[in-house]
């Protein structure tokens, strides 16, 4: 009997197809502003969550976020030092510099500067050249994406080709050399990111008298981090605070200071709205359109689990073709966009979330199309 | 089989209405005994429908005894009355009732399929019927690609496909033109004489009295009257 469930929804190809396309739209739809979504808040935060190896960011206490930079002076980094339960502590600067191409046309970027002795902080993944060659004279480091693009080197014939290692670029008048290329995560403005050694940066951008922006700091074993974060307050007047601690705060200064969520959640409610609206009346439509050949059928004799499996199984067929349909063309958008601006970040979490919504869809739809079928009186087929 | 296919004293059925209730049977007694082809007839709204419906486990009755096949439906769970219907009792729509996504032997395979039979003895024995009812060559059509009579055609073998023994049809031929009727209620009489299945048939057209054994007079909630189809004019004798 479940091969005529599926043949009388499958015989109403109008009708099937309008379920399961509603249902892949929804689909569709919701996990692409929910991957978009995640895409933006892991944006916000990735430099926080990109630094491997410490404990704690300590900052000026007026900072609220991440990229809400309150420079410190230099010797804030030995006051830190001086914490108990503080087992190392390195500066690191981050501000933005102009980067000037042989052409002399000129990019913003984002401009890191590591301490001189440990380079805390650098990235990981080194595609060309390595992290310690920054210590040669004037080195750089340019992540990929711009090496390719923003930051290409320009032809004299025209065009471009990805920066190397070995040439050149003028970071404020300063003549930089790039030592490495190496791969980073997207960053919220996706501008190119540039790194160089502390004292570098400092030479390199105009000179004021506070520059360092962060304190990083590594914990003594066994140190607790909420005590340590109370005696740095006590004896620094910094804010020191874990690396989660750090993002978690950032990424709520973020969501309750932009419309970033507002945006996207009102975008995926009316997704699961209209979607789900429409693969629901259109299930409901079915169920309605053949409620008397259910009423034939269970008149015939078929006992109620018969019925309940050939709803169960009409709309379970729908909803997984319908998110397969949706979940394929996301997968399919995310390639074709990989590598672009827009980046799709598809999880896991995401694709199990977007499941869940289009399975609580098709099975409203199918128990209310149940209930119908379950309470029909066969007495009606004689009418 | 022996003795009485169908057995009622005394049956009673009232709907609610606006205007309290509907007595639609009141104290209706019939018998229909096994092999034969019974014919139930009566003005419109004397309680025909209610009837089978009644004979046929689809509906409840308020008050009397009815026994079908030995058996009083209403005494049986409901999963055991649906087992009951789908292996004893065929039946037959006026409006047809097909499934109109389903190609004619899958129609027809239905109560077999219903009945726990694999899919390849559904679909054999559903086209064995179809053969039964001359359609064997429109086995892959669905119901739209077939005329009326053929769809009614369609609907007798779906209700016989089975082996059940009583078949209930309720105007089987009122939607079918006077030759088209004919022709259905002489494959109807061949297909129950030759299955040992007995006929139960509520219909309004005189022109199909000669097809049945004994027809019921029905008028009122109750049976008048039980006889022989007098030949040529279409009443019954007393
Ligand atoms: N579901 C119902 N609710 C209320 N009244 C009903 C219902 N079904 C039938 N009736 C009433 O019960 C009476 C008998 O109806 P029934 O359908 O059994 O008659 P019938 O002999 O089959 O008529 P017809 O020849 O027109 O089909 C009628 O008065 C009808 O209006
Ligand atoms: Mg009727």
């Amino acid at each position: 009997m479940l091969s005529v469930a599926w043949t009388m929804l499958a015989g109403d190809r109008a009708k099937c197809l309008g379920i399961v396309l509603s249902l892949a739209f929804t689909t569709l739809l919701i996990t692409q502003q929910g991957a978009m979504l995640q895409s933006i808040l892991s944006s916000t935060t990735s430099f926080v969550d990109s630094i491997g190896g410490i404990d704690m960011w300590v900052t000026d206490p007026r900072s609220a976020y991440i990229d809400d930079i309150k420079a410190m002076t230099d010797t804030q980094v030995n006051r830190v030092r001086g914490v108990p339960g503080v087992a190392w502590a390195v500066p690191l600067y981050k501000g933005s510099i102009r980067a000037r191409l042989p052409d002399g046309s000129s990019q913003n970027s984002q401009f890191i500067g590591l301490d001189d002795a440990t380079l805390i902080g650098g990235p990981g993944d080194m595609v060309a050249g390595t992290l310690a060659d920054l210590r040669v004279a004037d080195g750089i480091l340019v992540d990929v994406d711009a090496a390719g693009g923003r930051l290409a080197y320009p032809l004299s014939g025209g065009g471009t080709r990805p920066l190397a290692p070995g040439d050149t670029l003028e970071l404020n008048d300063h003549h930089a050399r790039v030592m490495g290329i190496y791969r980073g995560r997207k960053n919220f403005q996706s501008q190119p990111v540039i790194y160089t050694t502390y004292e570098r940066a400092k030479a390199f951008v105009p000179s004021e008298r506070k520059l360092l922006s962060y304190v990083l700091v590594k914990l003594k074993p066994g140190a607790d981090s909420a005590a340590v974060s109370r005696d740095i307050a006590r004896l620094t007047g910094l804010k020191g605070r874990t690396t989660r601690e750090f993002s978690e705060e950032s990424l709520r200064w973020f969501i309750a200071n932009t419309g970033v969520l507002m945006n996207f959640g009102l975008s995926t409610v009316i997704a699961f709205v209209i979607g789900g609206g429409i693969a629901g009346m259109t299930f409901h439509n079915f169920m309605l359109d053949n409620q008397r050949h259910f009423a034939v059928l269970r008149a015939m004799g078929a006992g109620s689990g018969t019925l309940i499996a050939m709803v169960a199984l009409q709309a379970a067929g729908v909803t997984l073709i319908g998110y397969g349909i949706g979940i394929g063309a996301i997968a399919l958008f995310a390639f074709a966009m990989a590598g672009s601006e827009i980046t799709l970040t598809l999880t896991w979490s995401m694709i199990g979330a977007s499941a869940a919504v289009v399975v609580l869809v098709g099975g409203v739809s199918g128990s209310f199309g149940l209930r119908r079928v379950l309470t029909l009186d066969p007495a009606v087929v004689f009418k | 089989m022996t003795g009485a296919a169908v057995l009622c004293r005394g049956v009673g059925k009232s709907y609610p209405s606006a205007a309290g209730r509907v007595q639609a049977v009141s104290g209706a007694d019939l018998e229909v005994r096994a092999g034969e082809v019974m014919f139930l007839v009566g003005p419109s709204g004397c309680g025909k429908t209610t009837l089978i419906s009644i004979i046929a486990g689809v509906l409840r009755r308020d008050t009397g005894e009815c026994r079908i096949l030995g058996t009083d439906l209403d005494t049986l769970a409901p999963a055991a009355a649906s087992a009951f219907r789908r292996r004893h009792i065929g039946f037959v729509f006026q409006a047809f009732n097909l499934i109109p996504t389903l190609t004619a032997q899958e129609n027809v395979a239905v109560p077999m399929l219903l009945n726990g039979a694999a899919r390849s003895a559904a679909r054999r024995a559903a086209l064995e019927a179809l053969e039964a009812v001359e359609l064997g060559a429109h086995a892959a059509k669905r119901p739209s690609q077939l005329s009326g009579g053929q769809q009614q055609r369609v609907a007798l073998a779906r209700a016989i496909v089975h082996g059940p023994a009583l078949v209930v049809c309720d105007e089987p031929t009122s939607a079918l033109d006077h030759h088209t009727g004919m022709e259905v209620m002489r494959l109807l009489r061949r297909l129950a004489h030759e299955r040992d299945s007995t006929l139960l048939v509520v219909t309004h057209d005189h022109r199909i009295y000669e097809f049945a054994d004994r027809i019921a007079e029905m008028d009122d909630g109750r049976i008048l009257r039980v006889g022989a189809p007098r030949p040529n004019d279409g009443s019954t004798v007393p």
